[in-house]
């Protein structure tokens, strides 16, 4: 069999590629989304925002922040997005933009990494909390860190 | 490059256990979905939309002007999700195509023999690994997929796989992610977008280094490879 050329191997791995994108990835996708509309639309997240909120000025922010962070679970675009909306509202000023920002992708996107990182990868539910712990240990060390940057102590 | 990837969460490679029994939940979920699918709440306001149909739907973005892509904006519910979602596979296509040159060419030993010596003091991983670590700065399926198949050819044990997915899983694909997402946020922030992306990485790999410490504490290894 003659040697493989560059392109046939490019076009091997992205054939893969669009297997994994369609199989694995959209369909997983589309659930965080719809997710997203039902926490939204019966009104879960606005209701865990108002709980949360005393928490949040440990970092430096307004109570509302957490809905960022709460938006970021699902998707780092929705966190982006609410954090975005926020800005342009006027409820999070550009240095609470900045400090929630590291966190946003720290801790984004851990409903859809159910499927996308633990399910692909195949990992026992019971060291879904190790996972989760550090992960939300990232999130707040990088909070806090981003404060004191920008805050000062 | 041969990769297995589960199609949908909970569809491993085990096989999915059908549940014949009948419990409480299969009375609700008919229910449910005959309340959902009929559109007897089309056109409720509140709460009550979560259990329409069309309102999970939702509707795809529109463009409002040429600056913005095919998924638009002010698109809701599944099908923004779609939109989203297929956006997200060029990416995917395009870094497992890459993966699969560099893998065929033997780019697997040079990155082993490079980062061999640095990959295990720094996460206790094997140097091979760099390749999944390098796919996942990118893409979180492809970093993901190919952490599977390591394991598979044996190439990760069960304890490098939980530190890798710690790696991962807190700042997935923090490259790709936050040069193309958290792009819409730089133009504001107050200091130079160099450093939250440095505390990103930072973070990641002090994390990493927190699970490895645990993991090293609590686990034996035979505990850990399924």
């Amino acid at each position: 069999m003659a040697k493989k050329t560059y392109v046939e191997m490019f076009v091997e791995g992205a054939r893969e590629g669009w297997r994994i994108g369609i199989q694995a990835l959209l369909p997983n996708v589309v659930m965080a989304f719809t997710l997203i509309k039902i926490l939204d639309d019966t009104g879960v997240m606005k209701a865990l925002g108002s709980i949360c909120a005393p928490v949040m000025s440990v970092f430096g922010l307004p109570g509302q922040a957490i809905m960022v962070l709460l938006a970021s679970l699902l998707s780092m675009g929705g966190g982006t997005g609410v954090a975005m909306s926020l800005f342009t509202s006027g409820t999070l000023s550009a240095a609470d933009l900045t400090i929630v920002l590291p966190a946003i992708f720290l801790m984004g996107g851990q409903i859809q990494n159910v499927g996308r990182i633990f399910g692909v990868i195949n990992i026992s539910p019971r060291f879904y909390p190790l996972v989760w712990g550090v992960t939300l240990f990232n999130g707040v060390a990088g909070m806090l860190f981003m404060r004191f940057v920008v805050k000062g102590i | 490059m041969k990769q297995e990837t589960n199609p949908a969460v909970g569809q491993d490679n085990t096989p999915v256990e059908q549940k014949n029994e009948i419990d409480i939940m299969s009375y609700i979920n008919p229910f449910l979905a005959i309340i959902i699918l009929s559109g007897a709440l089309a056109g409720t306001q509140g709460w009550l939309k979560a259990f329409d149909f069309n309102s999970l739907t939702g509707d795809f973005g529109t463009m409002k002007n040429a600056a913005q892509t095919f998924v638009g904006s002010g698109g809701t519910g599944a099908k923004q999700g779609f939109l989203f979602g297929l956006g997200l596979i060029p990416a995917v296509m395009l870094s497992v195509g890459i993966m699969s040159i560099v893998e065929q060419t033997g780019g697997m030993k040079v990155a082993q023999k490079v980062l061999t010596p640095i990959l295990r003091p720094l996460m206790g991983l094997p140097g091979c690994a760099s390749l999944a670590l390098i796919a996942s700065t990118q893409s979180t399926d492809a970093g993901a997929s190919l952490t599977r198949v390591m394991f598979e050819k044996g190439e990760l044990n069960g304890k490098e796989r939980l530190i890798f997915t710690t790696y991962e899983n807190s700042g997935a694909a923090a490259i790709g992610n936050f040069i193309s997402i958290g792009a819409a946020a730089f133009p504001y922030i107050v200091v130079a977008m160099g450093i939250p992306f440095a505390v990103i990485l930072i973070m990641k790999f002090i994390g990493a280094n927190i699970a490895r410490l645990i993991l090293n504490k609590f686990y034996k290894e035979e505990e850990l490879a399924n």
